[in-house]
């Protein structure tokens, strides 16, 4: 046993065992439980315990299956629209003509068949018997008369009581003359010309009327098909954003949890508020002075915009520390839809950036919030320098959660191998943390997997005074007046 | 000399069962019988497990014993115990529930389904002894209709000693010896096992009480619960607890020990138990429990530990933060475990009462 584990379990084992006392120990487990239900009950009193029992009820909502639309009604079963009765068989085979008469066109046929023959009709027969049926060559006497005694009916032996009659009168006009007579003397007294001209139309009619009848059930299938569709559509998006916005919470949550351990004084005090104002209108202020005139960081981030172009970005492009909103004013200009995040609430303020789309918050918390695949460039000019290697870290892997697959990334920062920056002008500013080392950030940005990285230096010294192209002033010339800034171009794979 | 063939459906290192049916096996050994455990398959290279095959030619006379072990599902059950002409006992561990499986694994529902149906079977085949892991398997035993005089608890037996013969694992010390409070939970990872209730308990416990502390969920991932477990992560995710709860998976015996030895408090939100051996393997390493209630863990824990009746994470997260702060009650309850541990769950203590049940078979 090494002396590392007898230090361990020597310390657990007599640490419990000093404690012990010689006799039985007397606990009361009731009094404990009875101190434990009391505290939770304060706690719960004070509100202390509510954002993880929220989260956990939360995702147990979240978990849930669409279920519901299981349930939703469907017009299949129940609804279908119907121009006629429903035609249910006898199963005793008995029938009078009436129970078929009363349905009409397509409908009277396909019944028929179901009686008489007991099978639905094939698609010749169907077609055949509607198309005498419509043209009035048949009467619907003719057609039950022609499926009874057609040797399939006869074998089935359906009983049609009322229809023997009406049918050999029918058959009597078929007969060579005295058919004829007959069916004259019938005529004259119903007019027969009149009659199939009623029935003709009686049939279009109901042809319409069943074809009407089709498209308002397909309509209301396909109502009904793309309601549900909606409806789980709705409930994913529902999903999302609940998630999205307890993502959002929980990063407040989790800021402030930290922020308490660490014995910061909470934000909600009155006093740090009005310090961090003070300082946010401090930094502000310095940047008006030593940042440079507007006009002139616009044309320096004029760059990028062909970035931008070429990769057929004009929107959904967030910017990291967007200070004043020179490059959120610039892509505006180009008609690129774009949103800033910048912490400094004296900046935010200001009526310039009011006139832009720039939340106030940190940019990790924001990032945070936002939807996986969601933005297609994220921009960070003279941000990064801000922020230690860990924060990078998550930044850099936040910046890739929401980034759609190709999206862009521009990090600009100030270039230490112009040993001026490097040495003196980077601390002007009193909130840079370090010079990041080019190639540092570039192998960094790698790692964390974004893809196709270039380095680029920008923004030289000009009126060098080392122009003799001698190797030494190629020397000076490097160290003091090569580019002031760098940028490093990545992409999400 | 007696001869005493022990069967249980499969032997798997590590599982409760199979420790029962090995300490059974070890114990009647030492007592002079002929003991042999047999089962359809097994995952250990010692000692020698044989095959159901050949139990018919070892158990020839009448005063020959059969112990078989239920626990689960298992169709050659029946007809061994109805075939052979020898002593019947049987070692209740009680079955899961088939509903904690609905909708995670069919297999699972299933064969724990099977395992009910067969328990009634069992009772009404009028087997000559009925042993139980506790009363709360007794309970169960007598409800359907097993005759008082025949039935007895016998705690199961266990490899408790082996572990804590054992060396702690150095690096697992390392890696969790940073001044974090561990709080330990030690069971596979299924269903019934209460794990989201845990995770909820100590999210709470560390965003409310404590942020320097860690739980560790020690314990068999299995395939067939692969979606339990997803939803297990993304809830330490969504509580935000991903950098401070940790999986283990199936660990060995001595990172075992270093994990009792780091661990404040032993946390169990499983909602069925027939016994629940993690609890007495805490109670000999003195780290006091706190659990709900529910089947036999109240009798198994007694005083080492917190029972709460409600199953409420606040209340579980509540009293994590007292056995933490209130460091003479943490050693107390400790030490009441081990004691607990001593008087009713050491090997010996487990052996006088199996023989002793034994006993009542003539």
């Amino acid at each position: 046993m090494t002396d590392q584990e007898h230090i361990v379990d020597g310390a657990v084992a007599d640490q419990r065992d000093a404690v012990a006392p010689a006799g039985e120990p007397e606990i009361d487990i009731h009094e404990i439980k009875s101190r434990i239900q009391q505290a939770v009950a304060r706690r719960q009193a004070a509100g202390q315990t509510s954002f993880i029992n929220a989260s956990a009820r939360l995702l147990e909502l979240l978990s849930r299956d669409a279920s519901s639309l299981a349930e939703f009604p469907s017009s299949a079963a129940s609804g279908q629209f119907r121009s006629q009765p429903e035609f249910i068989p006898n199963s005793d085979d008995q029938y009078h003509v009436n129970d078929l008469l009363q349905y009409h066109d397509r409908e009277f046929v396909w019944n028929a068949y179901r009686a008489l023959l007991k099978r639905e009709p094939d698609t010749e027969g169907l077609s055949a018997l509607l198309e005498k049926l419509r043209g009035g060559r048949f009467n619907k006497i003719d057609v039950l008369a022609r499926l009874r005694f057609s040797p399939e009916g006869r074998r089935n032996q359906v009983t049609i009581d009322g229809l023997r009659l009406p049918a050999m009168i029918r058959r009597l006009y078929r007969v060579p003359v005295i058919g004829y007579v007959a069916e004259l003397v019938v005529g004259v007294a119903r007019l027969p010309s009149l009659i199939r001209n009623q029935r003709q139309i009686e049939s279009h009619l109901i042809a319409q009327q069943n074809l009407l009848a089709d498209h308002f059930n397909q309509a209301t299938a396909e109502l009904h098909e793309s309601f549900a569709l909606s409806l789980t559509q709705l409930e994913q998006q529902q999903k999302a954003m609940a998630r999205a916005q307890h993502q959002q919470v929980a990063a407040l949550f989790r800021e402030q949890q930290k922020a308490s351990r660490n014995g910061n004084v909470p934000v909600s005090k009155s006093d740090s508020r009005d310090r961090r104002l003070v300082r946010d209108e401090l930094y502000a202020a310095f940047e008006n002075q030593f940042r440079g005139a507007p006009e002139q960081i616009k044309k320096s981030l004029k760059i990028y915009l062909p970035l931008l172009k070429d990769a057929g970005i004009t929107s959904d492009v967030l910017d990291l520390g967007s200070g004043r909103g020179e490059w959120l004013e610039l892509l505006r200009d180009e008609g690129v839809q774009a949103r800033g995040v910048e912490s400094n609430r004296a900046m935010v303020g200001t009526q310039h950036c009011q006139a832009l789309e720039i939340v106030e918050a940190g940019a990790i918390a924001y990032l945070r919030g936002l939807p996986d695949n969601s933005l297609r460039a994220v921009t960070a000019f003279h941000f990064v320098e801000h922020i230690g290697l860990a924060e990078l870290i998550d930044l850099l892997d936040e910046i890739k959660r929401v980034l759609k697959p190709g999206g862009l990334l521009v990090v600009e920062t100030p270039n230490p191998k112009n040993l001026v920056v490097g040495a003196c002008n980077f601390y002007s500013d009193p909130t840079h943390h370090k010079p990041l080392f080019p190639e540092t950030l570039e192998f960094i940005l790698n790692h964390r997997g974004f893809v196709r990285t270039q380095l680029q230096y920008l923004h030289p010294v000009e009126g060098s005074p080392f122009q003799d192209g001698s190797e030494a002033s190629q020397a000076l010339n490097s160290w003091l007046f090569s580019a002031r800034d760098f940028a490093i171009i990545g992409w999400k794979a | 000399m007696t001869r005493v063939a022990i069967l249980t459906p499969h032997i798997t290192s590590g599982a409760a069962v199979s420790s029962d049916a090995l300490g059974m096996s070890a114990a009647l050994e030492r007592h002079g019988s002929d003991a042999r455990v047999y089962a359809e398959s097994s995952d250990l290279q010692e000692p020698k497990i044989w095959p159901l095959g050949e139990i018919d030619d070892f158990l020839k006379e009448p005063d020959d014993i059969l112990i078989y072990h239920h626990s689960i599902g298992w169709s050659p059950a029946l007809g061994l115990l109805q075939g052979l002409k020898c002593k019947i006992v049987i070692k209740y561990h009680n079955v899961t529930p088939p509903s904690f499986f609905s909708g995670i694994s069919a297999w699972h529902e299933e064969k724990c389904r099977e395992g009910r149906e067969q328990f009634q079977a069992i009772v009404d085949a009028g087997c000559d002894l009925y042993l139980s892991d506790s009363d709360y398997n007794q309970q169960e035993l007598l409800a359907a209709g097993v005759d008082e005089s025949k039935s007895f608890v016998v705690p199961p037996f266990h490899q408790i000693e082996r572990m804590h013969s054992m060396e702690a694992d150095l690096l697992t010390l390392d890696e969790y010896r940073d001044g974090q409070t561990i709080v330990l939970a030690v069971s596979r990872v299924a269903p019934h096992k209460g794990h989201a209730d845990l995770i909820e308990a100590f999210a709470s416990y560390h965003y409310y009480y404590n942020q320097n502390s860690r739980l560790l969920i020690v314990g068999r991932e299995e395939e067939a619960f692969a979606n339990h477990s997803r939803r297990l992560r993304e809830m330490v995710q969504f509580l935000l607890v991903e950098d401070v709860v940790a999986f283990t998976g199936e660990i060995s015996d001595s990172e075992l020990r270093a994990c009792y030895l780091l661990a404040s408090v032993f946390v169990s939100a499983s909602r069925h138990e027939g016994f629940c051996l993690p609890l007495v393997e805490a109670m000999a390493m003195k780290v006091p429990i706190v659990s709900f209630d529910s089947a036999a863990i109240p009798e198994t824990v007694g005083a080492a530990g917190i029972v709460l009746q409600d199953r409420d994470p606040e209340l579980m997260a509540e009293s994590i933060n007292l056995l933490v702060k209130d460091e003479a009650m943490n050693v107390q309850l400790g030490i009441e475990g081990r004691r607990r541990y001593e008087n009713h769950f050491a090997t010996s203590s487990i052996e006088t009462k199996f023989l002793r049940a034994l006993g009542n078979l003539n």
